[in-house]
């Protein structure tokens, strides 16, 4: 069994997001970009579930321009088996990731497709869900726990809801989604770096997929959170009390 | 570098105009003035023929800063020379009329010259007329003395017999190298006794993995070179006159030139110094370490001291490795002022250095040039180096107010935040204004970082650690504080505000006052005002963790990584198998990276740049070579900067995971590299299984953390460990206090780290500006030295 697992190039967790001037969106440029975290975690899972014998092959997708590369290298090293860049545009929505994923699903023909729940960058978490209506497979979305059977191709997934855990019983292929808690990471060791190096990285066009990149959604505006305002100190419990019920209105 | 400011100096007016004023002013006054000197009446035009020539000489050097420049500057030499009875008619701004002889000097008899060759022997007292003659006149032939004796000492201990007998005597004697300064420092006055060291021109020692090299003060610059080509190294500095200067002479005279902007002046490549003081005592700061913070930094009064405070006469000074690749842009601009604005980013590319100075800027006439001058910059991967004065909260906003205005610094992501920035500084938050984090915070709105980095940024203050000369983290990338620390304002005990808060990135102007408050931890006056040199913030940061299997293959690694790694390489630390094993028993959320073994060693190496792909490709290059051959056993490289934050996190949260285990006895110490984990072994057998032995700190400086961690306290545990430790260390001319500095823990320990001599004039130096003592009392200097009779 093949598993695919689809790995987004973000800006990395840790750098501070800055909107662009002109308010049309994030700035990206001068930006230290990483792998997405969720997405981390879904390669981690397809690794785990190969060395467990499981599966015989991952394969790591990503679309967007060439800068993707740098993601598909970091998911080789990590240890997928191969890797596909679909050469798109730098915006892509939702449905049209889905589109282009059903169109490699339909390719490469894996039993179990892995994406993170969503992106850091644009918090969609739409995606996972997208495909698996697109491919009438079912999903386990949120998945802080994947148990595979191999004889009754079946996958328990664990799933994080309001007020303790859910677990669901899907039929392969499925598509799973992964919350933070199903695994940590692995590093991307030396010897792993250096066997990355002979990998292959195809690279496939929407158009060789018969899928059309286009959007109904327009972005407006892209603004900052609102500043908070700088606490004060109040010098007595009678001050406190007067401002509770006369400025903030709350007693 | 003097000659290349003059060259400058020319392109700025045109050289018809230059020749002109110089005839009309310069020329005349010194015919009139510079009777002593101007001997007879001969026709003048050929020399003033001859000095247009070597102006023009000066033109083109000027237009080519390259190595032809030092071939047109040895060929002016000889000319020089060969003319030196017709320099004399141009020796324009003589002194000698100014300046009246000191009569209680002596004057020397045939005795003396007796005494000198009974100490030096008879060849190498001259006294031959054509050699003094030489000896007597500066290579511009613009200032010349009659002294009558030369002295050629081969040794220190000559030098300080000299000194001792000129001092006795009150004979004036002038320090002499290769003779090639531009001042008239070199040369005699009148007739004092020329000391020239260029017989001291040994090659003491060179140690390759730190590139240290401890020569005596007499070596040629391009000799030491040449030298230290055939071990892949070169010198820091690089001059025009470099085939005939001594480094007594750089050192004296904190000689800058071509290569400045990359590698810093001396105050921060100077190890140490062995100087003779006039009355023959000879200081020996002649260390060996990149870090040393006990008691003041002596050596630095002497670098640019010009002669004037004693005889420098072996010098310790860190070298680099040379770089494989080197490349050159030749440009031309239309006018000064369009040099003037675009130069300062073609500049660095050039190797020539021009202070950015913000506020004069105004707006951005020419702010596309910028742009494109600095994206051209950046995109050569040159090294930038900007003056930016953090002297106080005015000026701080002045700079943002600038910065803003001129949007080619602040760029899109930049210039959000600066108004954020800007409105933090003009809070009324006195008591945090100072705080490293914040200038850091500042200075990346900027796109500028501090050169410094420590665990404690959050709380520690920038005084502070000028005060006490902190090293930390990227010390190995930006080097010390002495080298960083532009300028300094303190007060002296007895309230006199000493204002060194100069902002120029170059100041030969007497002594480097400011070197001595750098470390001095507050007992010589309290640093108000501090103007430090930010460099450019990286665009981009890679950190590998790495295992090795043995001390020596680290060792080997450091070595390498300098050498392929070059001027990214930006951290390189270490710590050994017990430091791993407590951080990952006492500190949560922390994993072996590279489990499940624990291996005998870690190595961190960080790299930063201006190119993200291009930086990870070398380092990830560097690191499969060095793993194919054997010095890497495993590793990882971080992708992400949470991954990179963890690997940080087992080598930062070591001092946390030590405090958590019990009682922890810490030695700061600089040793040379390849003893360094040494004393971490013996200490082991010395102590036995039952103590935990840890070793950790900054490989690429030198700097071992020594920790013993137990239980509880014990005091028949510390007398097997001091003062062992302290001996152990002194015995290997290492230092007790690498960058802790010594406060009251190691005040009474400085003699583990520096000879007596030195340690007195420490004391003086402390007596001379606070006299009563009150500053900070009890630390840094023993007491008993301080105050004899008490």
């Amino acid at each position: 069994m093949k598993i695919m697992v689809a790995v987004k190039r973000v800006v990395d967790y840790a750098v501070k997001i800055r909107v662009k001037p002109d308010k049309s969106g994030v700035e990206t440029s001068n930006v230290k970009m990483s792998m997405n975290p969720f997405c981390e975690i879904a390669l981690e899972e397809a690794l785990r579930i190969k060395e467990a014998g499981l599966a015989s092959e991952v394969i790591a997708v990503s679309m967007g321009p060439n800068q993707c590369l740098d993601t598909l290298r970091t998911g080789l090293a990590m240890g997928a088996d191969r890797a596909i860049h679909v050469d798109a545009p730098p915006t892509l929505y939702p449905l049209s990731v889905a589109k282009l994923l059903k169109a490699l699903v339909d390719v490469e023909k894996p039993g179990l497709l892995i994406l993170g729940k969503q992106a850091i960058d644009d918090d969609c978490n739409q995606t996972g869900q997208m495909v698996a209506g697109l491919l009438n497979w079912p999903q386990g979305t949120f998945a802080s726990k994947v148990v595979l059977d191999k004889e009754k191709q079946v996958a328990t997934v664990e799933r994080e809801v309001d007020g303790g855990l859910e677990t669901l019983c899907l039929d392969l292929p499925a598509v799973i989604t992964t919350d933070l808690r199903l695994n940590q990471p692995r590093y991307a060791t030396l010897p792993n770096i250096m066997k990355a190096k002979s990998k292959v990285i195809k690279k496939v066009t929407p158009q060789e997929l018969n899928v059309e990149i286009k959007s109904d959604l327009e972005v407006v505006q892209v603004t900052e959170p609102p500043k908070r305002k700088a606490g004060v100190l109040v010098s007595s419990v009678d001050e406190l009390i007067d401002k509770l019920r006369n400025e903030a209105h709350v007693i | 570098m003097e000659k290349w400011r003059i060259s400058r100096h020319i392109v700025k007016r045109s050289s018809t105009s230059l020749f002109k004023s110089l005839l009309s002013t310069n020329f005349e006054k010194s015919i009139n003035t510079s009777g002593s000197t101007y001997k007879s009446g001969r026709n003048c035009n050929p020399y003033v023929e001859h000095y247009f020539q070597c102006q023009k000489r000066h033109f083109q050097t000027c237009c080519h800063p390259l190595r032809d420049y030092t071939g047109n500057l040895h060929a002016s030499k000889a000319t020089n020379l060969e003319h030196i009875c017709r320099i004399q008619y141009k020796s324009f701004g003589s002194v000698a009329t100014q300046i009246q002889r000191n009569p209680s000097f002596s004057t020397l008899n045939s005795d003396d010259v007796d005494h000198f060759k009974k100490i030096l022997g008879e060849k190498n007292v001259i006294q031959d007329e054509d050699r003094l003659l030489t000896a007597n006149v500066d290579w511009m032939g613009k200032y010349k003395g009659s002294s009558k004796l030369l002295l050629q000492p081969r040794s220190t201990e000559e030098v300080s017999q000299i000194l001792k007998y000129c001092n006795t005597r009150c004979l004036a004697v002038v320090p002499q190298g290769g003779n090639t300064g531009l001042v008239g420092g070199s040369v005699p006055v009148f007739d004092e006794v020329i000391i020239n060291v260029g017989s001291m021109n040994h090659i003491i020692s060179f140690d390759e993995v730190s590139g240290i090299l401890v020569c005596e003060a007499g070596c040629i610059l391009e000799n030491l070179d040449s030298f230290l080509v055939n071990h892949g190294f070169m010198m820091p500095l690089d001059l025009g006159a470099k085939g005939s200067c001594q480094i007594g002479g750089n050192v004296s005279t904190n000689a800058g030139g071509l290569h400045f902007v990359r590698y810093g002046s001396l105050h921060g490549n100077v190890l140490g110094l062995e100087a003779v003081l006039a009355n023959g005592t000879v200081l020996d700061m002649l260390g060996t370490l990149r870090k040393d913070n006990t008691g003041y930094d002596l050596k630095q009064l002497f670098i640019g001291s010009e002669g004037s405070l004693g005889i420098a006469t072996k010098v310790s000074i860190l070298t680099s490795p040379k770089p494989s690749s080197k490349n050159l842009a030749f440009l031309a601009c239309k006018d000064y002022l369009s040099c003037q604005d675009a130069l300062d980013s073609f500049t660095v590319y050039l190797q020539v250095y021009m202070p950015l100075d913000v506020g004069a800027k105004g707006s951005c006439q020419s702010g596309e040039m910028y742009q494109q001058c600095w994206r051209f910059a950046f995109g050569l991967e040159a090294v930038l180096e900007m003056v930016l004065c953090l002297t106080c909260l005015g000026l701080c906003a002045k700079i943002i107010q600038a910065m803003t205005d001129n949007s080619y610094l602040s760029g899109s992501e930049g210039s959000l935040d600066v108004a954020t920035k800007f409105s933090i500084l003009t809070s009324p938050k006195p008591s945090s204004k100072n705080q490293l984090f914040l200038l850091v915070k500042i200075i990346l709105a900027v796109r500028f970082m501090m050169p410094l980095d420590l665990g404690a940024k959050g709380s520690c203050q920038i005084g502070g650690n000028v005060s006490t000369n902190a090293g930390g983290l990227h010390f190995v990338r930006y080097g010390s504080l002495h080298g960083n620390v532009l300028g300094l304002e303190a007060v002296l005990a007895n309230g006199t505000v000493l204002d060194m808060l100069g902002t120029l990135r170059k100041d030969n102007t007497g002594y480097d006052l400011k070197q001595l408050f750098i470390g001095s931890e507050g007992s010589l006056g309290i640093a108000t005002k501090v103007s430090i040199l930010t460099s450019p913030k990286p665009s981009s940061k890679n950190l590998a963790f790495l295992a090795c299997k043995d001390y020596l293959s680290c060792q080997k690694l450091l070595q390498e990584a300098k050498r392929k790694l070059g001027e990214i390489l930006s951290a390189f630390e270490f710590l050994d198998s017990q430091s791993m094993e407590l951080v990952l028993t006492h500190l949560e959320g922390v994993r072996n990276p590279l489990p499940p073994s624990i291996y005998e060693f870690y190595v961190l190496i960080e790299t930063r740049g201006t190119d993200e792909s291009y930086d990870k490709e070398k380092l990830e290059a560097f690191l499969l070579r060095s793993m194919e051959g054997g010095l890497i056993a495993d590793g990882v490289v971080a992708q992400d900067i949470n991954q990179a934050s963890s690997f940080w996190r087992i080598r930062e949260g070591l001092s946390e995971a030590l405090v958590k285990a019990g009682a922890v006895y810490k030695y700061d110490l600089s040793l040379p590299i390849e003893k360094m984990y040494s004393i971490v072994e013996e200490m082991r057998l010395r102590l036995g299984q039952s103590e935990k032995v840890l070793g950790y700190g900054h490989l690429g400086d030198g700097n071992l953390h020594l920790n013993i961690s137990r239980p509880n306290y014990d005091d028949s545990v510390l007398a097997k460990i001091e003062p062992f430790v302290y001996e152990w260390t002194s015995k290997h001319r290492g230092s007790i206090s690498a960058e802790h500095g010594l406060g009251l823990m190691k005040a009474n320990e400085i003699h583990y780290s520096k000879s007596p001599q030195t340690v007195q004039v420490m004391a003086s130096i402390k007596k001379l500006l606070d006299p009563n003592g009150i500053l900070n009392p009890y630390k840094v200097l023993p007491h008993n030295i301080l105050y004899p009779e008490a």
